[in-house]
């Protein structure tokens, strides 16, 4: 079985684990999903494979590696008893899972960008983060459409994940730097992770600024348009491209 | 002068700003997207000189002035909030505690400052070198002489990976000796009070052409010495920070 298989097998693993975890009692769910991550994972490992050679950097594709990561999250609110963040996790998983594991993966090369290992902690510190914003992203929406009480969750998400984030616009600058010369460049994929920091260490404020957790939910829901920004790059720049040249 | 001060220390208005901020780079993730080869200048140009080129196309300039306007709001209140954060962690003999948030935030506003440096007075030339000759490099006094340029790539499954570029170059300043010079792109090399980087980019350039990248930016000390203050603050924080959360 290649790659794509692999992955598409975890995909239908994701998807029952989100059904088994509709039920109140069992561990039918959390052992699915545990199968279906160790299904991503090797699909990823065997996307580092190429030509005899093991390139880690391949590993980590922000789309290919969002769903190790959201099942993970998924399966640690379950093994902690938080059942209700664990499903909507869950629910997440499935959609980034269809959305990334459907179209077949381009083959990966090795080239020169890939070969310092900052960049390699740069792509996996940035997929955790993501994971992470996607996951407050979806557990805020819960709070606001189905009045789930999820803030204390989304609130560990985004204290994690703007942790992981820091920690990856500094790697990224300094990959950046080395491969640029800039840490910071005028372009769209630096900015829009800006504009992904200033808005979750607004959210990392918000309690102290005496926020209401209404507004706090409505943003940290909103983060999920500039995280999509970043997970589907390509896609979004040539739409806005698209339209650009529509509406001149 | 006590109104002010009392303004700024105002956490909600450090969110608020933040919130714009995000949005306001996000406006300009658009504007960027649209417009990718005038932006792709500005990383190599000061960003007034780059703004004489752009000034009769004020949409494309003008959320960067409301971008510099909120940073520069975004620093004083960060300075203001930490300073009178500070000044009570003191009082109540917790700075223990509290430290990891307050060297964030002294790092943030660090990483401003670099920033603004390298945006105003940080100097960037992008020129070609072609094996066997001696090119000046505007606004720098130097010369580099090329004394080879070599292009690694592999063929692997059939597709040609591109593994980067090597050149050994000369680099001769006026009055000094010639400094020798062997650079690989990611792999960029500090010498004269310049650091010296390979590009990516050969599109159009034949096999013994490359384009080097000669920068001096003092902003970039700043951003380094913020880096490793953010990074020492993470460790802080979740190592006394969260742990005194946990235990409320």
């Amino acid at each position: 079985m290649n790659e794509h298989g692999i992955l598409i097998v975890a995909l239908v693993l994701y998807t029952c684990s989100a059904l088994f975890s509709l039920r109140p009692k069992g561990r039918a769910g959390d052992i699915v999903i545990s199968l279906g991550i160790m299904m991503n994972a090797v699909g990823l490992i065997m996307r580092g494979f190429v030509d005899g050679s093991w390139f880690p950097a391949l590993m980590i594709d922000g789309k290919l590696s969002l769903p190790l990561f959201l099942a993970l999250i998924a399966l640690a609110f379950s093994l902690t008893g938080r059942k209700t963040p664990s499903r909507v996790v869950a629910f997440a998983l499935v959609l980034c899972s269809f959305a990334a594991f459907l179209p077949d993966p381009a083959q990966a090369l090795p080239s020169a960008k890939t070969q310092l290992p900052v960049g390699t902690a740069f792509f996996l510190t940035e997929a955790v983060s993501i994971a992470l914003f996607v996951s407050s992203g979806f557990l805020a929406l819960s709070a606001l459409l189905f009045h789930r009480d999820t803030g204390w969750d989304v609130r560990q998400c985004i204290v994690w994940g703007f942790v992981m984030f820091t920690i990856c616009q500094v790697l990224g600058a300094v990959w950046a730097f080395a491969g640029w010369s800039y840490p910071f460049s005028w372009s769209s994929r630096h900015l829009v992770s800006a504009s992904v920091w200033c808005l979750y260490a607004a959210l990392l404020h918000a309690g102290a600024a005496r926020i209401s957790q209404r507004v706090q939910h409505v943003f940290a829901a909103a983060g999920l348009v500039p995280v999509s920004f970043i997970l589907f790059y390509h896609e979004f720049s040539r739409m806005i491209v698209s339209l650009s040249e529509m509406f001149p | 002068m006590k109104r002010l001060w009392t303004f700024f220390s105002r956490m909600d208005l450090g969110f608020w700003l933040l919130i714009l901020t995000s949005l306001n780079l996000f406006v300009g993730v658009m504007v960027t997207t649209c417009h990718e080869t005038l932006f792709k200048k500005l990383n190599f140009m000061n960003l007034p000189a780059w703004i004489q080129t752009v000034a009769a196309r004020p949409g494309l300039y003008l959320w960067m002035i409301t971008l510099f306007v909120l940073l520069l709001l975004l620093a004083v209140n960060t300075a203001v909030c930490t300073t009178m954060y500070t000044r009570t962690a003191v009082r109540q003999n917790r700075l223990t505690e509290r430290l990891g948030i307050i060297l964030f935030h002294i790092a943030f506003v660090i990483a401003l400052g670099g920033h603004c440096t390298s945006e105003f007075i940080g100097l960037s030339e992008q020129i070609t070198i072609d094996a066997g000759t001696t090119t000046r490099v505007p606004g720098t006094g130097l010369a580099i002489e090329t004394v080879d340029v070599r292009k690694l790539t592999s063929t692997i499954n059939g597709a040609e990976a591109r593994l980067g570029i090597e050149a050994t170059l000369k680099a001769v300043a006026p009055g000094e000796p010639a400094v020798p010079l062997k650079i690989k792109t990611m792999e960029p090399q500090f010498s004269l009070g310049y650091t010296f980087h390979l590009s990516f980019m050969d599109k159009g350039l034949t096999e013994d052409q490359a384009q080097l990248i000669v920068r001096r930016d003092y902003g970039l000390m700043l951003i380094v010495l913020a880096g490793i203050t953010s990074l020492i603050a993470i460790v802080l924080y979740v190592r006394f920070t969260l742990r005194e959360r946990r235990s409320l």
